[in-house]
């Protein structure tokens, strides 16, 4: 008899989401999707409010991501403007961006992942959370906590607060630096080097256990895609689109972000509020390609800054240079980090970091503007029109989870083959299978950018579609 | 003071001694009518006389790294909306990390929170007895914890309070400081106990 295995709601992910895995009479996995329940509004309710406010409400999108938005929104602002920051406002925009990377991809790795990569997907669930993580490996839990306070502590320093801080608007921010604050910022960069390069050895000297298992989890063929400056090293606030195949082949490079639209095509399935976006020149569904830190390595000749680049040639000696598996999101979005703090401190101690004039200002002068950057899971675009009185009249946000929505329905239906398998259903399999869906760390919030209270609904169906039971609350 | 072993175990933790160190935390989204009272109780806190020295916190959601705050104070309180209850209506209760003795010596019935046991405990759902079983697990540190609950009658959005939720927000204050003076005064006292 055929089953439909559900996993609902998926744990240690940003944001609400259900798997289904459909069996046939002989329990082989014959399909598997990763349905994102929520339905937000973000695009819609924006409509009709002055562009200028579009930055923080934008930000509200997400508790765990706001900046991305804020900075994306404000460069879509920009354009409509057509306006450039002053360079040091450039540069604080992308010390606060930096920033969130850096408390993103801790909080990814550190709270969410690493209780998989310590204890293994096999052992007991009471025991392989944050607080197992502590018990056993406390300088883990403690360096998280660090670097997630720091990241924080750069937000709310520069940018005004935490969350859905306000420092970012269009021309530019609203408040120059001072040195107090940057001093004050520098000196915690050692330390936070420090609790990176510490997991980061962590992380190598245990990999090789999880050499058979990165070779099914979410390991296939795609395209990458990410920033890239014009040296061809990673840029998570501004430069060029680089497209690579999984050789390596360059698709499209130097490509405006601005017509990403030209590239990039959305699509919508009838099982998920989730968009998937795919490779024009390739068509739906073979377009597909990935985003984020997996991807900013893949596509970038070198991050740019000494310590990651020494690490992203080991990484790339390890795995490849282009790594395939789904996997090693979780070694990159390390090596991630590790260049966004040191690019953090680069920038802080630039010359004219100090400067008072940080914000250009400017009316309504295009009717359409386009905001891209690379936030902690990957590519954000903001994409506005407004009528002559800057009044917003359309909005499409494609988000780096959705532009990853393809990929992890693949990664899902591969580990769900693996290990899913005849009529005994353990715990174990059930993990690997939400596991890899981690690897992406989606932010579910962001990518269906909702607002209000998220129904889970729980349906098992037969082969058919035929809706056999259903659950709601 | 050390509460971690390497096998998993875990030793009971004295409560601190010493002067008073407050630390105050409302939370909740302040774009969804009450669910952010916690949010606005503490912007009322924080301009507070009676809390002077105490640290006030208007978050938006608990998160892993305020058990580094947490472990700092001698007093936690914690400031929430609740469904459980009529509107405006304060709740004040006891809060324990699963594991620990309740504040009467017996067994924790704080009954809510998962602090980690059970398949993950997720950032976007960070609860009072996780961020206490953190800072207990990683710092040594066991405050003495205090959930406010306050009563909502609406989630959905908006950026204002209800009526009477809103004008319950000084009995929140209130009870608040109440509870801060009854605490720094027990501090005090043990102070001057001989050693």
């Amino acid at each position: 008899m055929s089953r439909t295995i559900v996993i609902d709601p998926v744990t240690r992910i940003e944001g609400h989401s259900k798997i289904t895995i459909q069996l046939d009479e002989t329990g082989e996995v014959t399909d598997a999707h990763f349905h994102v329940t929520q339905f937000r509004g973000f695009e819609r309710i924006t409509q009709g409010r002055p562009v200028h406010e579009m930055p923080a409400l934008m930000a509200r999108i997400c508790g765990i991501c706001p900046v991305s938005h804020l900075v994306a929104s404000a460069k879509a602002v920009d354009d409509i403007m057509a306006v450039e920051p002053t360079p040091t406002g450039a540069d604080l925009r992308r010390i606060i961006n930096l920033g969130q990377i850096v408390q993103s991809n801790a909080l990814s790795f550190f709270h969410l992942s690493s209780p998989d990569l310590l204890f293994g997907f096999d052992a007991d669930p009471a025991v392989r959370n944050i607080i197992g993580v502590a018990r056993h490996n406390p300088q883990l839990a403690k360096d998280g906590i660090g670097l997630r306070k720091w990241g924080q502590q750069i937000i709310e320093w520069v940018a005004g607060k935490r969350i859905h801080p306000e420092g970012i608007v269009p021309g530019g921010v609203t408040t120059p630096l001072t040195a107090e604050v940057r001093d004050r910022i520098l000196a915690g960069v050692p330390e936070a080097i420090a609790a990176v390069e510490r997991a980061i050895a962590w992380y190598k000297s245990d990999m090789m256990r999880w050499e058979e298992e990165a070779s099914t989890f979410g390991n296939f063929r795609s395209a990458f895609m990410g920033l890239v400056d014009r040296e061809g090293n990673v840029d998570h606030y501004g430069g060029w689109l680089r497209v690579v195949d999984a050789d390596g082949k360059t698709l499209a490079d130097r490509i405006d972000p601005k017509l990403f639209n030209d590239y990039i095509g959305e699509a919508v399935e009838p099982w998920s509020y989730l968009k998937s976006t795919y490779w024009k020149a390739m068509g739906y569904p073979d377009g597909i390609y990935r985003v984020g830190p997996l991807a900013r390595l893949n596509v970038a000749e070198r991050t740019g800054t000494p310590r990651a680049d020494e690490e992203l040639e080991k990484f790339r000696w390890r795995v490849g240079r282009v790594a395939g598996s789904s996997f090693h999101y979780h070694y990159a979005r390390l090596i991630d980090t590790l260049h966004g703090i040191e690019k953090i401190e680069e920038l802080l101690r630039g010359p004219d970091i100090l400067d008072k004039h940080v914000r250009s200002f400017a009316g309504i002068n295009r009717n359409e503007g386009i905001g891209v950057s690379e936030a902690p899971r990957g590519t954000l675009m903001h994409h506005y029109k407004v009528d002559d009185d800057g009044i917003v009249q359309w909005v499409n946000l494609v988000i780096a989870t959705g532009h990853n929505n393809m990929a992890m329905n693949r990664a899902v239906l591969q580990v769900a083959r693996r290990h899913v398998k005849g009529q005994t259903i353990t715990e174990p399999m059930l993990n690997r299978v939400e596991a890899v869906i981690r690897c992406y760390d989606p932010c579910l919030s962001c990518s269906t950018h909702a607002l209000g209270q998220m129904a889970l609904q729980i349906q098992l169906l037969a082969p058919d579609g035929t809706v056999l039971d259903e659950l709601a609350r | 003071m050390a509460a971690a072993r390497g096998d998993g175990g875990v030793t009971a933790v004295p409560p601190p001694r010493g002067p008073a160190r407050v630390l105050v935390i409302g939370y909740g989204n302040a774009l969804r009518t009450d669910d952010g009272v916690g949010w606005h109780a503490a912007r009322l806190l924080a301009g507070d006389p009676r809390l002077a020295g105490a640290v006030v916190l208007a978050c938006h959601q608990l998160a892993p790294e305020l058990a580094l705050d947490l472990s700092a104070a001698t007093l936690v309180i914690l400031v929430d909306a609740s469904t459980a209850a009529p509107p405006g209506t304060i709740t004040v209760r006891p809060l324990a990390a699963p594991g620990a003795s309740s504040p009467d010596g017996g067994p924790d019935r704080s009954g809510a929170g998962s602090a980690g046991e059970g398949p993950g405990a997720t950032s976007h759902h960070v609860d009072p007895q996780l961020l206490l079983a953190l800072a207990r697990e990683l710092y040594g540190a066991a405050p003495e914890a205090i959930e406010v609950s306050v009563g909502v009658a609406d989630m959905g959005p908006g950026e204002a309070l209800t009526p009477r939720v809103a004008a319950g927000l000084p009995a929140v204050a209130d009870a608040v400081a109440r509870l801060v003076a009854e605490h720094e005064e027990r501090a005090a006292g043990e102070e001057r106990e001989p050693a």
